[in-house]
């Protein structure tokens, strides 16, 4: 007897490019955007290693000295060295948006889940909550906590993370609405599994994606929140490095033909936007929000 | 009757003049004065075309009618009114006593987490030990013929085909012992050889177990194979209460009979089919009949 002779075919195409993929990216931009922010987090954290001067030394007779005059970008009107000082920044800049998601996304997510759970009045007056807190200005919660607490990251990021409840709850409600509606979830509860363990143990787990792109993007924005905040003389103070502060004081010497420390801070922020906001995207697509 | 022979015969679970509604004023009925009981070891069948009420019935016998209905009527659950329990009490009824079967496997599964999780849902529930738990998982999925089942336990749904899921959910309804099983359209969603092994293994677990079983099927043939009783309804209403004997003899209701014989059949012509429209006719013409009278 013979045998038919088969051939075995592939059906992975082999299209003649090497694609780089890491953290599950498979695009360039969304790749560099992510080791950019890794190498901030880690630029930031190591800072007291990294940064070649205390970055609030001053030495007048080194005031604003250009970056090929030995420092790497150059110094501010009070002889700080920039780059130092862009180093030290991060950490303040870091600090404020990561307290607004946090805050945001754990009352977020606890109001949607309230809402998408428990349906109806719940759900309606949950709805409510967000569209009354989306009519206040986030940055006019934030100088109002200014008034009251005092300036400072602290007051204005817990006012911030307020006006940043409903961006993440809204989005994370509509996700919990399809999750609850699940078979499996009706499962659970025909079961007997009472709310918070299914809470925690399944619906969570399986909107974490969504949540983790929204709060992604979410940093973006309160950075640039933040830094206004900082530029306007309220939230980090003087003389702690911070990119908002940096923007701020560097005007003056700006407008005298020395542009390098509104420069490094505006292009830092920039730059961290970016990167964020690209993440956010691409986490957004994976995740279907 | 000594007491032995009284709990032997106390139904698991007993319907009388069930009714579901739609909630609100005015709201439209479900279904309609539905009455039936399920002995331990006996199968009941609730038969009928898509509609008719079969998977409502089902949800609110046990307790659990769907969102925006509103039940009633007397329901013992082994001989307990289920109206003098508390929703707690009704809720710890149907965990213990009670191992479900759903139409689509595949829905029923969290995607994030291994299938022991499923299957020793209610056992972890009840605070068995972990070691237990581990132990009867793999002993319930070994007993529903899945290859290597300590390492199947701990793969993720998306492993496995739908025939395979489907006897891990029953691997999970019946892990805890039960004393009623109710399966909703167990086999609508799977092939042929799937669905006659889950058919086997339901078979097998009655008879080894002395379960009582309430399958919901639109399936009359499937229901003849399986069934002890056989409730065909249509509309929300019960048209009959019949055994698989009595359908086979042909000595039905027509609406039942042209249930059964409307079926696809190899050399049959799709419009030679014969349809179970003017069964359907007939049925209004009843319904009318007792409305005016």
């Amino acid at each position: 007897m013979t045998v038919p002779k088969t051939t075995m075919v592939s059906l992975h195409r082999f299209d003649g490019r090497r694609r780089l993929r890491l953290f599950g990216f498979e695009d360039t931009t969304a790749i560099i955007a992510a080791l950019f922010l890794i190498l901030l987090v880690l630029a930031s954290a190591f800072a007291a290693v990294i940064a070649p001067y205390d970055p609030n030394a001053s030495n007048l007779s080194d005031a604003n000295l250009p970056p090929w005059a030995g420092n790497i970008l150059g110094t501010d009107a009070s002889g700080r060295d920039i780059f130092s000082r862009v180093l030290f920044g991060a950490q303040s800049t870091l600090l404020g948006p990561l307290i607004i998601v946090v805050i945001a996304t754990v009352l977020g997510v606890f109001l949607a889940l309230l809402g998408a759970w428990f349906g109806g009045r719940v759900d309606n007056v949950v709805s409510r909550v967000f569209d009354g807190i989306m009519v206040l200005p986030g940055l006019l919660l934030a100088l109002l906590a200014t008034a009251i607490f005092g300036a400072g990251v602290v007051p204005t990021a817990i006012a911030l993370s307020i006006a940043y409840v409903p961006y993440i709850g809204r989005l994370t409600r509509s996700a919990l609405i399809n999750e609850v509606r699940r078979p499996y979830i009706s499962a659970l509860r025909l079961n007997g599994f009472s709310a918070l363990p299914i809470w925690t143990r399944h619906l969570l787990p399986n909107i974490g994606g969504v949540i983790i792109a929204q709060m992604t993007v979410n940093f973006g924005y309160a950075l640039v929140d933040m830094a206004a905040i900082s530029f306007l003389g309220l939230g980090v103070q003087p003389p702690q490095a911070d990119w908002g502060v940096m923007v701020s004081q560097g005007q003056s010497a700006l407008l005298r033909g020395f542009p390098m420390e509104s420069l490094a801070a505006g292009v830092a922020i920039l730059l961290t936007v970016l990167a964020f906001n690209t993440v956010g995207d691409r986490l957004e697509r994976r995740f279907h929000v | 009757m000594s007491e032995v022979t009284q709990r032997a015969s106390t139904p698991v679970l007993s319907v009388e003049g069930l009714n579901v509604r739609l909630a609100g004023r005015g709201g439209r009925s479900l279904v309609e004065g539905i009455s039936f009981s399920v002995q331990p070891g006996r199968c009941v069948g609730l038969v009928g075309e898509s509609g008719s009420g079969k998977s409502v019935t089902l949800r609110a016998a046990i307790g659990v009618a769907p969102e925006g209905t509103v039940a009633s009527g007397d329901i013992d659950y082994s001989g307990e009114d289920a109206e003098g329990m508390d929703r707690a009490r009704r809720s710890q009824w149907r965990a213990q006593s009670v191992g479900m079967i759903f139409q689509d496997p595949k829905a029923v599964f969290d995607p994030t987490r291994p299938v022991h999780d499923f299957v020793g849902a209610v056992l972890r529930q009840q605070g068995v030990a972990e070691q237990e738990v581990r132990g009867r998982i793999v002993a319930a999925l070994g007993d529903m013929g899945i290859p290597d089942p300590a390492g199947a336990a701990e793969r993720l749904p998306d492993a496995f085909s739908g025939g395979q899921l489907q006897r891990i959910v029953i691997a999970g309804a019946l892990v805890h012992h039960p004393k009623l099983l109710v399966a909703d359209e167990p086999t609508t969603a799977l092939d042929t050889l799937s669905q006659a092994r889950v058919v086997h293994l339901l078979q097998r677990a009655r008879e080894e177990r002395g379960l009582a079983m309430l399958f919901v099927t639109h399936n009359l043939e499937l229901a003849l194979t399986l069934c002890d009783e056989i409730v065909v309804m249509h509309a929300g209403r019960i048209v009959e209460r019949t055994t698989p004997q009595l359908l086979r003899a042909g000595n039905a209701h027509p609406y039942s009979l042209a249930l059964l014989a409307c079926r696809p059949v190899p050399d049959r012509k799709l419009d030679e089919l014969p349809t179970a429209d003017a069964a359907r006719e007939l049925l209004l013409a009843e319904s009318e009949f007792e409305g005016g009278a």
